[in-house]
């Protein structure tokens, strides 16, 4: 096969994940992104990592736990590269549910509460959400199983405390 | 809010998932276009600092040897330089890294945390390391052997090479300011890793209690 058409099955593929996982991407960059602007940049992000590590996915760990752990490598992680971003590149995933006005009022409340978390609390709080096993939301997170238990728990306990005050 | 219906927020949280499911598109030419312009560059970064040095670093060291020969000098430059080229093969390779995502958040979260620090010492090193060597290079070449003695000729050398050298900082003390926003973000990064790293230490689930899934 003409490297070329690699390229562009390749392409194909990765265009097909993005389709597959837009609801993760959507959700983490939502947990960490303040307005619509930062959720396009969060967005972008994601999909750029996504992009330059998409050719190095063997398959190592489900597909499900790579686009995870790109996506909330990518927003938990500290160092943003906005310098190397292309000016022109304007791509965002429009979903209908983008603003806060939209969401369920125990969703937004949550939202508000989660903001107030560290960013690694976050990540943990959202894969529990999403109802990831704790043995994946280990593997995504790099920490013990027990570790997940603990502190999802702590964490729990702590957004309820806060929506007590 | 009374207090927070975890149940409740996990079914919201479902059908959240449903209605994102269920909603636009991404284009996919918009995306290809999009992910290919910007993955150039990011891979194009770092190789391009260690190509350059490549060709730069060869021709140092020829105008070095052929001028001052094979002494002290000449070898310390040697070192390094040689510091940095490993310096930039560190970069790409934390580069490269955080897009393979083979290990876990944390893992990379403070990979990134430790390379910005090895950064910012390196930057420390480097300008210490320079202006050393600026200063061995102007005594040795006035006081060393075959030297001119001429303490006024070293204290005009010694203020250009001052002078050259504030210029350094001075630009690269517009760099980090630039960066300062970056590093504070980075100090409390470290801080959020420790804390949460160290929060569930030692506390299994049967100590902690109720902790199913």
């Amino acid at each position: 096969m003409a490297p070329e058409q690699s390229m562009e099955r390749n392409e194909e593929e990765f265009a097909k994940v993005v389709e597959q996982y837009k609801a993760v991407i959507y959700k983490v960059c939502s947990m960490y992104a303040d307005g619509r602007d930062e959720m396009a940049d969060y967005c972008q992000e994601v999909l750029m990592n996504m992009w330059r590590g998409w050719g190095s996915f063997r398959g190592e760990c489900a597909l499900s736990t790579w686009v995870y752990r790109v996506a909330l490598y990518t927003c938990v992680s500290f160092v943003r590269r906005k310098c190397s971003r292309p000016r022109s590149m304007a791509l965002t995933i429009d979903m209908p549910v983008a603003d806060d006005g939209d969401r369920a009022p125990m969703l937004r409340e949550l939202y508000r509460l989660i903001g107030r978390l560290n960013r690694l609390d976050r990540a943990l709080i959202l894969l529990w959400l999403d109802e990831r096993p704790y043995a994946e939301i280990a593997e995504i997170m790099g920490i013990s199983k027990a570790n997940v238990a603990v502190k999802i728990m702590r964490i729990k306990e702590r957004l309820k405390r806060m929506s007590e005050e | 809010m009374a207090g927070l219906d975890i149940d409740g927020i996990r079914r919201e949280w479902s059908e959240l998932t449903r209605r994102v499911e269920r909603g636009a598109v991404v284009p996919p030419e918009m995306l290809r276009r999009s992910v290919r312009g910007d993955s150039a560059v990011l891979r194009r970064y770092g190789w391009v600092n260690l190509v350059g040095g490549v060709v730069v670093i060869p021709f140092v060291l020829w105008y070095v040897a052929d001028v001052y020969g094979l002494g002290v000098f000449f070898w310390l430059l040697l070192a390094g330089l040689a510091a940095a080229t490993a310096f930039s093969v560190y970069q790409i390779v934390v580069y490269n890294r955080a897009g393979r995502m083979n290990a876990g958040v944390v893992q990379y979260a403070e990979a990134v945390v430790r390379y910005m620090r090895v950064e910012r010492i390196m930057t420390i090193v480097i300008y210490v390391y320079m202006f050393c060597l600026m200063m061995y290079m102007l005594v040795d070449g006035i006081f060393g052997d075959g030297g001119t003695e001429d303490v006024s000729m070293f204290v005009r050398c010694l203020a250009a090479s001052l002078a050259i050298f504030a210029v350094g900082v001075a630009i690269s003390l517009r760099i980090m300011r630039w960066e300062q926003g970056k590093l504070r973000r980075l100090n409390e990064a470290a801080r959020q890793i420790e804390d949460f790293l160290s929060e569930g230490d030692g506390t299994s689930c049967e100590d902690g209690g109720a902790c199913g899934e």
